[in-house]
């Protein structure tokens, strides 16, 4: 490798890592948080931590919001994939349990609007 | 002939990739979000700033400064304001607390702007209907017709007030302070201006749903809020960018209200009629200042469909958006300009102030 082919390859490389800094956007983050259950559709806010239950077609599945993530922490299925899942953090991400028909879904105002006045 | 560069050179332009690096990670602000309970309600924050402990020394003020006027300015809990309604009802002079005086002479030039429709002198119309009060609205009924009537005989406004320096005394006993359609706005005012005292230039607040807002998105772009829809849960009527200083204000008749016998009686009074105005599902206003936005939107809500493009001129309120009870909306010529990805269902009717 001559010097000219290093410093190609060294060229490219930065350039490469600086469009990387300068063009990497942070995924769209989430604020609110849909749970869709047999009982029907709720917007439950991430801004505040805690562990409640949501009850499904088998039973009660047990959701952890901390740190404006959520996940399923206990569930009556089977499979405990919705737990194996874990943590959803950005606006889309969707967790389902298919089972015990409980879904949650991140949604981002924050996304699209910094706040919403009402 | 390709000329190599000597050592000296590519030395040189690491150093020149290694500074710029550097200086683009140093100056970038970082936007702090979260919010705090406080003023009776969940106040939301993003504030842009490259220093933490600043924003940190932002956020504590935010909570302290709101918690503070929370006291002073609180309807029914002893305080303050509580004081000066007792010594109200007295007629006699007396030495306001200093801590509710500029906000009590402010509310009662907004009300005299306002033809009174802005008008925080029916506390005890308030209270008769049940809304000065801790709890949720279960249980919650209207008051019986002759105690509204008794109290319109009265006439309670903010006029009946009369301030003489830092004394103060109403001409009529009637007159009970509620100062809750001003008081959210009067201190987003006094929050932001300690904020920009500390340094804060960018910063979005949302105080239960009004929102003021200074400089711009970290990214270097305007604010953008979403108007929440009125009767579609998780819907916005449109997005709007917010200009550096400009207060977002939205009253509506569906964060507080109780069911009675299949009818809804929200908490926005008429002092013309006693009764809750019913005409009118959510005003929106945009105006640089909060305390304006916030007495704007509710006299707004009180003139209705009718009347509010002649409040709005008297209140020099340019920016409009109203939802009437039929669902139907309508705004102002420099509104309509502003709003963006209007929601599909909506069409707004343009209307100009006389």
């Amino acid at each position: 490798m001559t010097l000219a082919d290093r410093l190609l390859l060294f060229v490219s490389i930065t350039g490469i890592v600086l469009l990387a800094y300068v063009t990497w956007q942070p995924s769209a983050y989430a604020d609110r948080v849909e749970i869709i259950s047999p009982s029907g559709r709720k917007i439950v806010s991430l801004r505040h931590d805690k562990t409640f239950f949501v009850t499904g077609a088998l039973g009660k599945s047990e959701l952890r919001i901390k740190g404006e993530r959520i996940r399923f922490v206990t569930s009556p299925c089977q499979t405990k994939f919705c737990i194996h899942q874990g943590w959803a953090s950005h606006s889309g991400d969707l967790r389902v349990c298919l089972p015990n028909k409980v879904s949650l879904r991140l949604l981002g105002s924050s996304s699209q609007f910094d706040s919403l006045t009402f | 002939m390709i000329r190599i560069p000597s050592r000296s050179h590519i030395a040189l332009f690491l150093l020149l990739v290694v500074v710029l690096l550097v200086s683009a990670c140093s100056k970038k602000p970082q936007l702090y979000r979260g919010s705090v309970f406080t003023f009776g309600t969940i106040v939301d924050y993003s504030i842009a700033s490259p220093d933490p402990a600043l924003a940190k020394r932002a956020i504590e003020a935010i909570q302290q400064d709101l918690d503070y006027m929370h006291v002073a300015f609180h309807a029914w809990h002893p305080g303050p304001l509580g004081r000066v309604n007792q010594l109200l009802k007295t007629t006699a002079f007396f030495t306001a607390n200093p801590s509710v005086l500029p906000l009590i002479k402010e509310s009662r030039q907004l009300s005299i702007l306002s033809q009174g429709l802005f008008n925080p002198a029916i506390g005890n119309l308030i209270r008769a209907w049940g809304f000065q009060r801790d709890l949720g609205p279960a249980g919650m009924a209207p008051p019986d017709a002759s105690v509204i009537q008794s109290w319109l005989a009265k006439k309670p406004g903010m006029t009946d007030i009369i301030i003489k320096n830092i004394q103060m005394r109403s001409t009529n006993p009637a007159v009970r302070l509620d100062l809750g359609a001003v008081a959210k706005g009067y201190a987003m005012e006094r929050i932001i201006q300690h904020l920009q005292d500390l340094g804060i230039k960018n910063v979005i607040l949302n105080a239960g749903g009004d929102i003021k807002a200074i400089g711009h998105h970290p990214d270097g772009r305007p604010w953008y809020v979403g108007i929440t829809h009125p009767r579609q849960k998780g819907a916005v009527l449109a997005g709007l960018d917010v200009m550096p200083g400009e207060s977002v204000f939205t009253s509506g008749d569906y964060e507080r209200f109780f069911m009675y016998k299949g009818k809804r009686y929200n908490h926005i009074i008429d002092p013309r009629t006693g009764y809750p105005a019913s005409h009118t599902q959510s005003v929106t206003v945009i105006t640089p200042s909060a305390t304006l936005a916030d007495a704007a939107s509710t006299a707004l809500f009180v003139a209705g469909p009718a009347q509010w493009p002649a409040i709005a001129k008297a209140m020099h309120i340019d920016y409009v958006l109203l939802v009437d009870a039929h669902g139907n909306a309508e705004a102002t010529p420099a509104m309509l300009k502003r709003l963006k990805q209007i929601n599909p269902t909506l069409k707004i009717r343009s209307r100009s102030l006389p």
